[in-house]
């Protein structure tokens, strides 16, 4: 039995095919539960963003689990499988975990380290335990996942940084101001980028929003939005005096704020620091004005040079994310492969627990006269012998679940003891070992 | 003797404290580390102090050997006691290299001397010498806080962000804490002034005499007041004001180290 992953994402496959491969909502809950009436799949998670839709399941075979997955998407979405096949990607046992392991720390994500990914992974783990699609084994896989992920984003600086332009800039602001919290903004002009920037802003606290633009009916819209204040362009020198960031994104081919105005408006607070975000283009502010004591002025290229830089860092914190991976998969490697043993050792202990239950029962027989505290140091010395003789044998055979020689050890035993057992979860020993690691 | 191991032991802690320091820049986990070595390197350091008492049968305001650790132990102190656990921690990078180097400076410099003349006995000294103590930690690290804003505000300025702008708290942050420090200090050498001259009227018969450290002492001082001024009410706020007030602590560093060496002062005593 195998952990078998299929799917397709932005490297692989264009937008318009991934919109169509998408489970959302209710599709996703009947889609499992179609899923699972297929021969082979045990259970599954199907992971679906708008970059990418994955399948997760436990399989009996893989040929036939891939098989079986390819014919399940190309039916619920009624592709051919001709259309699918050459955008689909396939990932197996530990190759497997390894990729979840990736996707939930946003290694494989369109912007590296993003961490919306972490939730979306803990949402088709949920949807598919609700809709009991996920056994044990998927159970401990996506909740290993998901503390890999947090280890990710807290060990290392993957996330950390801004790799928007108006996430820069309310970055910036926040390593000049300690505060955000009632922070007044001026956003001159009215357009998307200035309204997205502000929006930003007013989300990590600031207080006011002041909009002036050439049209006041656009100022005054835009105002409304944010509950801020219309001003003409006139008024700005005035506001100047008593706002902390500064957003201008008109289309005016030449300066709106010149240095002698801000040079005023300076002397007049005295100096407290102020932020000017200049996203036009041609820009809006007067570079001059950069060199004005207290003024941070950024344009969109020094914007751009900070997302730079961040997305580089991201890419070095990366390889330390990729450590951890390593060292996550291989611990739960450990446990798959111990999980492969576990139904070998329930039989063996219930081999010796009914030898110990029968001679017990024999030797009790015959001591009657045995008061009930005589009965118990007996039956308690039983099991101590027992437990004692398993140990080490026991332990030994969870150390070599992992090893290469594990199907000779375990065959001997159950030659030697005679044991039977089911066939076991993911992984079990009769599997060639071969086939496991890709 | 034991003094030297204690001062080795400190400078090793320190030392060990700085790279801890400079390396949690990069692993953000090795500051608890960072901290423990800072302050295993301040009970060293109390211990070098008070050996220096215990050896000398005087308290350890003679030489500039004393000075020195007394320096280096309030603003360690005033730190660890202050910033540690705040967004300004991490301004431990820059404090640590500086007293693990006052602390190496300090293997040769004298450490010998006589305690004081009868004619000083007296209560005022405990007021002058801790107040001045405090003034001059204060001074210290409202520097290094100062130097920090600096070269965060520098990295600001010209676009170019190195690992500290990742690690640096928020210039607000940085120019507050400074200034709280900067504040405190001056009160302290105000208080530390004043409890001097009254010594000096009980011991001297004058208040002030223009005796070579006391109108060091009055320079560092306008070199505050004018830092003060100039921040609260001329609105020379950031990096103008962030000279003044190193120009202020330039001038302490003088009046500690080059005053008494060259001028010859009534005052005895570095500090």
């Amino acid at each position: 039995m195998h952990l078998l992953v299929l799917g397709l994402n932005h490297k692989t496959a264009p937008v318009e095919l991934r919109e169509k491969v998408a489970f959302a909502g209710p599709a996703l809950v009947e889609g499992l539960d179609r899923l699972l009436s297929y021969p082979y799949v045990q259970e599954a998670v199907i992971l679906s963003t708008c970059n990418r839709t994955e399948i997760y399941a436990v399989v009996e075979r893989l040929e036939a689990g891939r098989a079986s997955l390819c014919e399940f998407i190309s039916r619920e979405k009624s592709l051919p499988e001709s259309e699918l096949s050459g955008h689909l990607y396939e990932h197996k046992d530990a190759g497997a975990v390894q990729h979840l392991f990736r996707v939930t720390c946003g290694l494989d994500s369109m912007v590296i380290g993003e961490t919306q990914i972490l939730g979306q992974v803990k949402e088709a783990y949920l949807a598919a335990a609700e809709a009991q699609a996920a056994g044990k084994f998927l159970h401990n896989l996506f909740n290993h996942a998901l503390r890999v992920g947090k280890r990710a984003h807290s060990e290392t600086s993957i996330s950390d940084n801004a790799v928007s332009v108006s996430y820069a800039a309310v970055e910036l602001a926040r390593k000049i101001f300690d505060r955000l919290e009632g922070r007044k903004v001026l956003v001159i002009g009215a357009g998307k980028m200035g309204e997205l920037t502000a929006k930003h802003l007013v989300s990590s606290g600031a207080a006011e929003i002041i909009v002036a633009n050439r049209t006041v009916e656009k100022a005054e819209a835009l105002a409304r939005l944010f509950n801020g204040q219309p001003v003409t362009l006139a008024e700005i020198p005035a506001v100047l005096e008593k706002v902390d960031v500064v957003i201008s994104s008109t289309g005016a081919p030449g300066f709106v704020l010149e240095k002698p105005t801000v040079m005023r408006a300076m002397q007049a607070r005295r100096h407290r620091s102020l932020f000017i975000i200049d996203i036009a283009v041609p820009r809006d502010v007067d570079p001059a004005v950069g060199q004005l004591e207290n003024v941070f002025l950024y344009d969109v290229d020094d914007l751009k040079n900070v997302v730079d830089a961040n997305l580089q860092w991201r890419q070095r914190e990366a390889k330390k994310v990729e450590g951890i991976i390593k060292e996550e998969a291989e611990k739960f490697e450990n446990w798959r492969q111990t999980q492969a043993v576990v139904p070998l050792i329930n039989s063996l202990r219930g081999k010796m627990e009914e030898i110990r239950q029968k001679e017990l029962e024999k030797a009790l027989r015959k001591l009657s006269h045995l008061s009930a505290g005589e009965r118990e140091v007996i039956e308690a010395m039983t099991l101590a012998i027992i437990n004692k003789i398993l140990n080490e044998p026991i332990s030994s055979i969870k150390e070599h679940a992992g090893r290469a020689d594990r199907d000779l050890y375990l065959e001997t035993l159950k030659e030697l003891f005679k044991l039977k057992t089911e066939e076991g979860p993911v992984g079990s020993p009769t599997a060639p070992t071969a086939q496991r690691i890709p | 003797m034991s003094t030297l191991l204690l001062l080795a032991g400190m400078t090793l802690a320190y030392g060990t404290a700085a790279i801890l320091f400079a390396l949690s820049l990069y692993r953000p986990r090795l500051r608890p580390a960072a901290f423990g070595a800072t302050s295993l390197g301040f009970i060293f350091n109390t211990l070098a102090l008070g050996g220096q008492v215990l050896a000398l049968h005087r308290l350890p305001l003679v030489n500039l050997f004393e000075s020195a650790l007394l320096l280096a132990w309030v603003s360690v102190l005033l730190y660890l006691g202050f910033s540690r656990g705040q967004r300004v921690g991490v301004v431990g990078t820059f404090l640590l290299p500086a007293v693990a180097i006052v602390g190496l400076v300090a293997f040769f410099l004298p450490r010998g001397g006589p305690g004081l003349p009868p004619i000083l006995q007296s209560p005022w000294l405990f007021f002058h010498a801790s107040s001045g103590l405090l003034a001059y930690g204060a001074f210290s690290l409202g520097c290094i806080l100062s130097g920090t804003y600096l070269l965060q505000e520098s990295q600001l300025r010209r676009k170019r962000f190195y690992i500290f702008y990742h690690r640096l708290p928020p210039l607000e942050v940085l120019e507050q804490s400074s200034y709280r420090l900067n504040v405190a200090g001056f009160l302290a050498l105000t208080l530390s002034i004043v409890f001097g001259s009254l010594w000096a009227e009980t011991a001297w018969g004058a208040y002030w005499q223009w005796d070579p450290k006391q109108t060091w002492s009055l320079i560092t001082w306008l070199f505050y007041a004018g830092y003060l001024h100039a921040r609260n009410l001329s609105g020379w706020k950031g990096r103008r004001a962030m000279y003044l007030a190193g120009l202020g602590f330039l001038s302490a560093i003088i009046n500690i180290t080059i005053v008494p060496w060259f001028f010859r002062s009534i005052h005895l005593f570095p500090y």
